[in-house]
């Protein structure tokens, strides 16, 4: 990974761990409606659930800018069929997108690569957000395993386990 | 928001912008939309007549403009910006899904802002 892009996941993190404060979360299971209503008041931000995506398409963010910019609205859609874990690791990744403003023209949508940096920093957003560190660490001591954690956290066993063993020299029991 | 009688006047002014680019005189319009004197049209382009509907769209097809560019409502051009969660490579079914929120969340904004 470049330099560049190591800053770029740091402040992605950052990111969600302000946002997190900011919305006064203070235990696991973050909830993303508080974290939606706090960004409503700043954005013009709708959320919807999505019948008929494949498989493959998780989620989308849309941003529709009138051309006098007085008017901008952020429209999130989530592929309603995948599990309640994948559902709201979508959402936390598109929340990511509209903070990082990290959009592109719809003319690309066909050339959407799944490894580019823009889609890294929203994961590592998305990751933060719904695993806070700070939170894991407090529960990690307890001496929680990573199904107990997946469970609290409303996460899939395998996010957990890659957020944990990525942050293996922070977690530790001793 | 406009009053009545700005409207009319604002309307006036492109069908006069429009008619004076189609290379028309007033006269020549009047005959095309059925008025007796090119007066009407003067009226018309003043604001001091009241255009109808039915009179706007005639002009709007003889001056081969868009209705909504009388009312000043033409080339409000939206800005579509997307982000993705998915895997590489999207066949039809989804780029037609999201083709179809693009233009919802259009008008959810054009709805918004007129509110």
């Amino acid at each position: 990974m470049e330099p560049n892009d190591k800053a770029r996941t740091g402040s992605a993190r950052n990111l969600a761990r302000s946002l997190i404060k900011k919305c006064k979360i203070k235990e696991a299971p973050v909830s993303l409606r508080t974290i939606i209503n706090h960004l409503q008041t700043t954005h013009d931000l709708g959320v919807y659930p999505a019948p008929n995506f494949s498989d493959r398409l998780s989620g989308i963010l849309v941003t529709i800018e009138s051309e006098s910019a007085d008017t901008q609205r952020s429209e999130i859609h989530y592929n309603e069929n995948h599990s309640w874990h994948r559902k709201r690791f979508s959402i936390a990744h598109e929340i990511g997108h509209l903070l990082f403003n990290t959009t592109c023209s719809d003319d690309n949508v066909s050339s959407y690569d799944s490894t580019s940096m823009n889609e890294t920093e929203a994961n590592q957003f998305a990751s933060e957000l719904l695993m806070p560190l700070a939170f894991l660490k407090r529960d990690f001591k307890k001496g929680a395993d990573v199904k107990t954690l997946a469970w609290k956290y409303i996460v899939s066993q395998e996010a957990m386990g890659w957020k944990l063993a990525s942050n293996t020299s922070l977690l530790t029991r001793v | 928001m406009m009053n009545e009688e700005n409207k009319y006047q604002f309307i006036g002014k492109k069908i006069r912008e429009a008619r004076e680019a189609s290379g028309l005189s007033q006269r020549e319009l009047a005959d095309k939309l059925g008025f007796e004197s090119s007066t009407a049209v003067s009226y018309m382009e003043s604001g001091e007549r009241k255009v109808s509907v039915v009179d706007l769209e005639k002009i709007s097809k003889l001056l081969d403009k868009d209705i909504r560019f009388f009312i000043g409502q033409e080339g409000e051009q939206l800005n579509v910006r997307v982000a993705l969660r998915a895997e590489t490579g999207l066949d039809k079914k989804d780029q037609d899904a999201i083709l179809h929120i693009i233009e919802m969340a259009k008008k959810r904004t054009k709805d918004n802002g007129t509110k």
